[in-house]
């Protein structure tokens, strides 16, 4: 997580670092075409400018007009540099007037000039010395170096071209400081020999301001672009910053996410592991049959199921509290808590539904509130007792008719919303061989795409056409059914469904029984269970014939031995197996996973010591011994097996 | 099982009916705490039980000790032969008064 974390991070600079690059790229490369196409523009202007045309233009035909009177006089000064000085006089856009002589080309007669320069060149210059009609015209010999100048190096060494005459870059003018562009041709003997360079000056003050004005306008652009490059960068580190905070953030809620999402993984399999998922049926008892599911639509959920067997009677309860998610897990936790004291101690469903509403009342204050059912059915006749507060009404379908019926109800409230509330109980008798099905509304109101109910009618319409009526068939074909609506559209509530089929009394479970054959009794490991005791010792009785006395010392034997393996080993499962022997004497094996524990080697209980210093249990050990004719301990695979002998002829 | 308490005379005659195993000692338990309420001798009436085991024995000592402790007397009724071996084997016999 931390490593991805660092990971988006770099990506995120890496990202920022590119579009910086890309920015300043762009900046250089619109920089670059600024120039070239305001450079493009000077020099178009230069060039195709009407009033610099026409400009040019003139200077040229004068100069070309003036060149055969030039070429006449060149060996003679004086006159030269009358018609330059003429010229320059004459024509005011230009500034000066200038012939440079090719050194080694020279006239002879400049040779005699006392202004003659020991390295051989020689120039007259006429100049103005303002640039307007009417300004003083100077008449100088060059004293400077010529021969490098530009208008006089693009006539010698141009090509034929430049030859004809040319426009030189602009310069900035050595006398009066201003933008110009000078125009040369060379000058020839009477040969045709180039001898010399002539050249007009002309100020290119228009254009100059207007360049200038160009370069300061891009100037004003970069700052201002400049300008928004740095707010760009500062808002770039502004959003890799916040970003960076974001990440971190992100980080902690996915971290918190996932604990949560383990805790309730946690949650789930503790809520799952609540409630029964042992249920009563064959091979152990064929009277009874429980079946019951829990699919929550999230990880936890507020329906329940739960069931225990006291007293001969079967009682039972399915819940659904108000709302989803952990609030509604936490009260379905407590309420069905409740249920099982409360049914541990009322016989009455009415009396258990009106303790759990008056704890719950009592409890909490929040709002929630539980729909359920809970009945008590007498296994031996088929009285079934039950109190409704606000579920659905349970199902009911005889097996030998197929009548399908809906279980008359009394709506009563939901437990847990008026403390003071007379929940009224009902009673029903179930005929044998009756099966009922108590389900939850994430049943009848599981929705299709469509937002269409699955139904109490169709849940009552499946039940009726389901020929095989066990529990655990009904309830699969059900979610089945169920699961086909949904059409994998997401589930809102809890489905839960609770089946029992009552067979009939368990005296038909006696009539099974038959002479010679072995008796096997197998149940879970909770005190519950030993109800079943009595009548399995009862029906051993029956088969091999043992009196009341001994029947009752075979029973408290089972007892004791039974109750220490619930009470003491932590065992899940509890087989025994009854069978007679060849000297016809009664050999009962017990045999449970729980944690070693051998009954035999507990010390004998000394009638003599004082009652409360007895160990624990060794009442019931003694008992076991004065009670069975033989005792034996043995550990094996995992199992304690405890063999106990009965003399019964 | 049932539990009957009834009082005569400044004593309270605690009746038991059926069987006094491990489940019904749980009931037991809880309807004896009127008895555990009083400073009395008691009269256990067994003649309706049927049948003991170890923790119904537990539940006919803790009245006894509270009895004792108060100076009172327990008195057992009414066992019949399977009850009282069971009384016998495990020495219950010797604490309690017999009617």
């Amino acid at each position: 997580m931390k490593k991805q974390t660092k990971y988006s991070i770099l990506v995120i600079i890496i990202a920022a670092l590119v579009l910086e690059l890309a920015t300043v790229q762009q900046f250089l490369s619109t920089r670059r075409v600024f120039t070239e196409q305001l450079l493009e523009k000077a020099q178009r202007d230069l060039n195709g400018s009407p009033r610099i045309a026409k400009v040019k233009q003139g200077v040229e035909d004068v100069l070309d007009n003036a060149m055969p009177e030039v070429e006449r006089l060149v060996n003679k000064p004086d006159s030269l540099m009358k018609v330059i000085s003429r010229l320059c006089k004459d024509k005011h856009q230009c500034v000066g007037i200038a012939i440079g002589f090719m050194p080694d080309r020279m006239p002879k007669v400049y040779q005699n000039e006392e202004e003659f320069l020991d390295d051989d060149r020689y120039g007259l210059f006429a100049y103005e010395e303002e640039e307007k009609e009417g300004s003083p015209v100077y008449e100088v010999v060059m004293e400077f170096d010529y021969t490098k100048r530009k208008w006089y190096t693009q006539i010698v060494d141009g090509d034929e071209n430049a030859q004809k005459g040319s426009w030189t870059e602009p310069y900035i003018g050595n006398l009066n400081s201003l933008l110009m562009s000078s125009y040369s041709k060379p000058v020839r003997d009477a040969s045709g020999k180039t001898i010399g360079v002539i050249c007009a000056d002309v100020p290119l003050r228009e254009l100059s301001q207007m360049a200038a004005q160009l370069y300061d306008n891009q100037e004003k652009a970069l700052w201002k672009e400049s300008l928004f490059h740095i707010l760009g960068l500062f808002i770039l580190g502004f959003i890799v910053y916040k970003t960076i905070g974001s990440m971190k953030r992100l980080q902690v809620v996915s971290l918190e996410k996932e604990r949560i999402a383990g805790e309730l993984a946690v949650a789930k399999n503790i809520q799952r592991s609540m409630l029964p998922t042992q249920f009563p049926g064959r091979p152990e008892r064929d009277d009874l049959e429980v079946y019951a599911s829990l699919e929550p639509a999230r990880e936890v959920g507020g329906d329940f199921y739960d069931f225990l067997i006291r007293k001969g009677r079967l009682y039972f309860c399915i819940g659904d509290v108000s709302g989803k998610g952990v609030p509604a897990a936490l009260l379905m936790s407590v309420t069905r808590s409740h249920f099982r004291a409360e049914a541990g101690r009322n016989d009455s469903p009415t009396a258990i539904v009106t303790a759990m509403n008056q704890m719950l009342c009592n409890e909490q204050n929040t709002g929630y509130f539980v729909t359920m059912f809970v009945g008590a059915l007498d296994l031996a006749t088929g009285e079934l007792d039950y109190c409704n507060a606000g579920h659905e009404p349970p199902c009911l379908k005889e097996k030998t008719t197929g009548a399908t019926t809906v279980l008359e109800v009394l709506p009563n409230l939901p437990i847990g919303s008026l403390a003071d509330w007379d929940f009224v109980g009902q009673a029903a008798m179930l005929k044998p061989d009756t099966m009922m099905f108590l389900y939850t509304d994430g049943v009848s109101e599981a929705m299709d795409a469509n937002g269409q109910l699955f139904s109490r009618e169709k849940v009552m319409e499946l039940i009726r056409d389901t020929e095989d009526i066990t529990p655990k068939n009904i309830i699969g074909v059900m979610a089945e059914a169920v699961k086909s609506h949904e059409q994998g559209c997401e589930r809102f509530d809890d489905v839960t469904m609770f089946a029992l089929h009552w067979v009939g009394t368990s005296s038909d479970f006696k009539q099974q029984i038959k002479i010679g054959e072995k008796m096997d009794l197998c149940f879970t490991a909770k005190l519950d269970e030993l109800l079943r005791l009595k009548s399995y010792v009862d029906s051993l009785s029956d088969k091999f014939g043992i009196d009341e006395t001994k029947s009752l010392q075979v029973r408290l034997v089972l007892e004791e031995a039974v109750s220490n393996v619930i009470n003491y080993s932590e065992a899940d499962a509890v087989d025994i197996h009854s069978c007679t022997d060849e000297q016809g004497v009664l050999v009962i094996t017990i045999k449970d996973n729980g944690n070693p524990f051998d009954p035999t080697q507990v010390p004998s209980a000394d009638a003599e010591m004082p009652l409360e210093d007895r160990p624990l249990g060794g009442w019931g050990i003694e008992l076991m011994r004065q009670m069975s004719d033989g005792l034996e301990y043995r550990r094996e695979d995992g199992y304690n097996i405890l063999t106990i002998r009965e003399i019964i002829k | 099982m049932k539990t009957i308490i009834t009082e005569n005379n400044d004593q309270l005659i605690v009746q038991f009916v059926g069987d006094f195993d491990s489940l019904a000692s749980k009931d037991a338990e809880r309807d004896l705490v009127p008895v555990y309420e009083r400073d009395c001798d008691v009269i256990l009436d067994c003649s309706q039980l049927n049948y003991v085991s170890s923790s119904g024995l537990r539940i006919f000592l803790s009245v006894y000790k509270h009895a004792r402790k108060n100076g009172k007397k327990t008195i057992l009724k009414g066992l019949n032969s399977n009850i009282e071996k069971v009384f016998t084997i495990s020495g219950f016999m010797q604490l309690f008064d017999k009617e």
